[in-house]
């Protein structure tokens, strides 16, 4: 395997995004707590975006950073992954974790988070909307495509009904994580020389104390 | 939805005679118990358990992915509520400080009051410990967690 070191990370959060049509107060407090964390790692080629953990409900995969033998901190506990070169152990990674900055969803101009799920097909009304949760499928802004008794839906979690979409709709695959460049734009905020858009796969990690970033 | 406290957890590090391998081994035993299983006496149930075998390393390995039920919320150590809650990080660390200070494991399987012993009628403590040691090292080089729970099992007191 490649060592693997952090550049940069990035953790998105959803306090500032409107809540005003919120069915369920509690998804309010869920969302308010919820983040996606990034972290811009170069192994053997150009810097790229990864996914390692979020705290959100429904099915995504907790394998990037806990995972057994594979997860980030695993990862950096063997002293395969670095931030910013520097080695660290399995809970100086997770912590160094809490200490990032949260970026809101609302502020990010040119990239987005994606979510991709896959549903069966008997699962569609679901997907499309729920009276308990409140959301409807909104297709201006998200896509489904089908695949003979699967369909695939890619949500872009840019306000509160889509985030509703993405976390609250149960998928019997892990759910996929993005990063995803606006236009063609190179994003200011994800820096020069970076490949952006990633499907989150592997975990990746690193631990540190975030006056390195 | 249940939860799951560990209320007691120790190393226990095994003789090399006992093992055969070239590394330290370790047993991580713990006293453990769901929130929604109760005694007959309405005391919330507990169990001893082998909860991790191997090397200081595998141990580890372990934890990392076991901590992560304290991020979600599902577990706890010590007792259940918030006094009980850590963060993923603290339990790693307190695994490994386990490690450091494991307690031998004494004659006829006895360590830190409680008795570790075979399974199986008939089979001896260690050619229980070996088979234990030896299959979890082969799911380990797997990546493959947990197949060590047949051979050995724990008795102690639960209170």
């Amino acid at each position: 395997m490649n060592a693997i070191n952090e550049l940069r990370r990035m953790r998105i959060g959803f306090k500032a995004i409107d809540y005003a049509n919120a069915n369920q107060g509690y998804m309010v407090n869920e969302a308010k707590r919820t983040t996606f964390d990034f972290a811009l790692v170069e192994s053997d080629g150009d810097p790229v975006w990864k996914f390692i953990k979020t705290n959100a409900r429904g099915s995504f995969n907790d394998q990037d950073l806990f995972g057994f033998c594979s997860g980030a901190a695993y990862e950096a506990e063997i002293g395969l992954r670095t931030v910013n070169g520097k080695k660290m152990n399995a809970e100086t990674y997770i912590g160094s974790w809490r200490q990032v900055q949260v970026t809101d969803v609302t502020k990010m101009t040119d990239s987005r988070l994606i979510v991709e799920m896959d549903v069966q097909d008997k699962d569609k009304e679901k997907l499309l909307a729920d009276d308990y949760y409140g959301y409807t499928f909104d297709w201006e802004t998200c896509s489904l495509v089908g695949h003979g008794d699967r369909l695939t839906a890619t949500i872009p979690v840019i306000n509160f009904n889509n985030f509703l979409v993405a976390t609250c709709c149960w998928s019997a695959e892990p759910k996929r994580v993005v990063l995803q460049a606006i236009d063609d734009a190179e994003p200011t905020m994800l820096g020069n020389r970076i490949g952006l858009i990633e499907l989150v796969t592997a975990p990746s990690v690193c631990d540190e104390t975030m006056s390195l970033f | 939805m249940s939860s799951t406290c560990i209320y007691k957890e120790f190393a226990a590090k095994l003789p090399a005679d006992l093992h055969g391998q070239n590394e330290d081994q370790f047993l991580l035993v713990s006293l453990v118990g769901e929130s929604n299983c109760y005694t007959y006496s309405g005391k919330r149930a507990r169990s001893w358990t082998v909860q991790a075998v191997g090397t200081g390393h595998m141990i580890i390995a372990d934890a990392i992915v076991a901590s992560r039920g304290f991020e979600s919320g599902g577990l706890y150590f010590g007792n259940f509520g918030s006094s009980g809650t850590l963060l993923p990080e603290q339990y790693i660390a307190k695994v490994r400080r386990m490690i450091k200070n494991a307690h031998p494991l004494g004659e006829n399987g006895w360590v830190n009051n409680v008795r570790i012993k075979p399974k199986e009628p008939g089979m001896g403590l260690v050619a229980a410990i070996k088979a234990t040691v030896e299959k979890n090292r082969l799911a380990f080089d797997a990546r493959s967690r947990g197949h060590f729970f047949d051979p050995i099992g724990v008795e102690g007191c639960v209170d």
